[in-house]
């Protein structure tokens, strides 16, 4: 990842495959590094939904959140990693949404393909990763990741690891 | 070959008094007798008044296999209506909400139904003249089912005749009130949509868990463990976040759990935690506590919000919380397949910080992607196939186990008892008895 001040789309890109990357390889304490102090991991359950407080979510974490459910990923104690289950995120190029420097705001939206298997059984689920990132320090970070899973509202399959 | 059906007594010795037989679980035929029987003849949950404030507002639900619409009539009255054509059967209405206006228009062709399922008019009905159209199931329009409300919770019993809706609930009707004064104006509203999560488990694993006490703290220790050594990491202390007020309390000691009493009533229902349970401890909201006191008075409002049990059932579709405002509904999909809705309830005239705890629980706890509900979902699928062993076809209800619980309800246990459990299957039995033949 570059750590140009003012970067442009091809550090944008290259932190968004940076981080499906650190995830599918289980690599959760760069992962961590990426997302900026006060960053958010958001899963609504409709598209629609503006505000993570005032309706139900599939998942909204902030860093102490999130850093419980990656110990407890990491437990002996955590079941239901027996057998482990394992993640591939399969990326589209992100779209550029906002590159704004004189307000340190970046947006990209990237439409992706997302496979979780674990022992005989394995899901797929689509949708779109909509990343808010800012320079902090010189270096790339996620403020808010927000993704949108094209079927949130439907009864939905166990999701063991992180979209 | 010997099946359920042609043998009723071979149901009955499924369930002993302190352990049941397997093929609960696992018996497609029993699957589809309890579609049958058990979910016709309970009352199951429908849907909640809020979700259809205005004449022809609808939602659609399935209870038994059978698709229905729960509709606000224009006279405001609820009906809990088949949604099929009388004249085809094609589904009336297939989203999940909407409003209808004055009458269902079925899109085959065009027949029309006033929201309270009586017939409104058939296109070119010339057609029907001197036929036996008019006078037979097809004229009477979309079936209407037995439905009854209390508090906005709407319940409906498919089965023409059973226990009236007072009768089947008994005093763990209660549970509704118990959990609607926890507004200062005494009314929930459903906000927003469920999380709905599909489990690889028979709906009865799911069910006996809610009053399962002993297993938060083994299931759930990777969990807590988690919670607190990244609290502890960040320095501790107090108060602690809402998360953490309501993830560490998985890791509760037996004895706290044991503490936390239960109550079990006849046809199922129950409570777990009369005296206690992991949601008691929860910081004070001032505002909202005022809000309380100013509606109801110190001494009550103080005894409304102290009843803050694990989980009240209302057999076998509903598990409710006073605190936080939350309800799971399961719906059985198949033998080995359930469905669970998370729903949170708004409590009117509350601060939005009473919702917002009750949606950090729901996605902390009983989302698809909750670190909670993982290792519930690891052990009920495993139980699902572990089932299939042989040696041992019976699964074990021991605990607690006495003679003096039987016929008793309602029935004061610690929270460790599995007469929580044992109660469930009793009704099982009994809502499964073959059909009396007239």
């Amino acid at each position: 990842m570059s750590g140009a001040p003012r970067p442009g789309e091809r550090e944008l890109a290259e932190l968004v495959y940076r981080e499906a990357r650190l995830l599918d390889e289980q690599r959760y304490d760069e992962w961590l590094a990426l997302l900026a102090e006060d960053a958010r991991y958001w899963v609504p359950l409709a598209a629609s939904e503006t505000d993570p407080v005032a309706s139900q979510s599939i998942a909204y974490e902030d860093r102490l959140l999130l850093e419980i459910r990656i110990r407890r990923l990491q437990s002996p104690k955590a079941y239901s990693m027996h057998p482990p289950p394992a993640s591939r995120h399969v990326l589209q190029a992100p779209v550029m949404e906002t590159l704004d420097h004189a307000a340190n705001r970046y947006v990209t939206q990237t439409p992706f393909v997302y496979v979780e298997a674990r022992g005989d059984e394995q899901i797929t689920l689509a949708g779109t990763a909509r990343h808010e990132l800012r320079v902090e320090d010189g270096a790339l970070r996620i403020a808010l990741k927000r993704v949108d899973l094209l079927n949130a509202g439907a009864a939905l399959p166990t999701i063991y690891l992180f979209l | 070959m010997k099946t359920y059906r042609s043998d009723p007594a071979a149901i009955g010795r499924l369930v002993e008094p302190d352990r049941v037989h397997r093929d609960l679980y696992l018996s497609e035929e029993l699957f589809a007798l309890e579609q049958e029987r058990l979910f016709t003849r309970a009352w199951i949950f429908a849907g909640h008044a809020s979700q259809v404030p205005k004449p022809g507002d609808y939602v659609t639900a399935e209870i038994a296999g059978r698709p229905l619409i729960l509709v606000r009539h224009q006279d405001g009255a609820l009906h809990v209506l088949m949604n099929r054509c009388a004249h085809k059967g094609t589904m009336i209405v297939t989203d999940r909400t909407g409003n209808v206006g004055r009458a269902f228009r079925c899109p085959y062709h065009s027949w029309a139904y006033r929201t309270d399922g009586t017939l409104l008019a058939v296109p070119n009905p010339a057609g029907y003249e001197g036929t036996g159209m008019a006078g037979c199931e097809t004229g009477r329009g979309l079936v209407r089912v037995a439905s009854a409300a209390r508090r906005g919770f709407v319940f409906a019993r498919l089965a023409d005749d059973g226990p009236s809706f007072e009768d089947y609930f008994g005093p763990a009707l209660a549970a509704l009130d118990l959990a609607a004064d926890r507004s200062p104006a005494g009314e929930l509203e459903i906000a927003g949509a469920p999380l709905r999560s599909v489990i690889g488990c028979n709906w009865k694993v799911y069910l006996e868990n809610v009053n399962d006490a002993l297993h938060a703290n083994v299931t759930h220790e990777s969990a807590a463990i988690a919670a607190e050594a990244a609290w502890r990491g960040r320095g501790g202390g107090t108060p602690v976040p809402t998360a953490l007020e309501q993830l560490l309390p998985f890791g509760s000691g037996t004895d706290f759990m044991e503490k936390m009493g239960g109550r079990v009533f006849a046809n199922g229902h129950s409570y777990l935690g009369t005296s206690q349970s992991i949601h008691s401890g929860y910081a004070a909201l001032p505002e909202y506590d005022a809000a309380m006191i100013a509606a109801y008075g110190e001494a009550r409002a103080r005894e409304i919000l102290a009843w803050a049990p694990q989980n009240m059932i209302l057999y076998p579709s509903v598990a409710l919380k006073a605190s936080p405002q939350t309800m799971r509904v399961i719906r059985p999909l198949g033998s080995d397949r359930t469905l669970v809705e998370a729903w949170a309830f708004r409590a009117k005239g509350a601060p939005a910080a009473l919702l917002e705890r009750t949606q950090l629980y729901n996605r902390m706890v009983f989302s698809p992607m909750s670190m909670v509900a993982h290792d519930d979902v690891h052990v009920f699928e495993a139980i699902q196939r572990g089932l299939n062993a042989s040696g041992n076809e019976w699964v074990s209800l021991h605990r607690d186990f006495a003679r003096a619980e039987l016929g008793a309800a309602p029935f004061d246990s610690s929270g460790l008892n599995e007469v929580l459990m044992r109660n469930q299957f009793r009704a099982w039995a009994a809502l499964m008895a073959a059909p009396e033949v007239h």
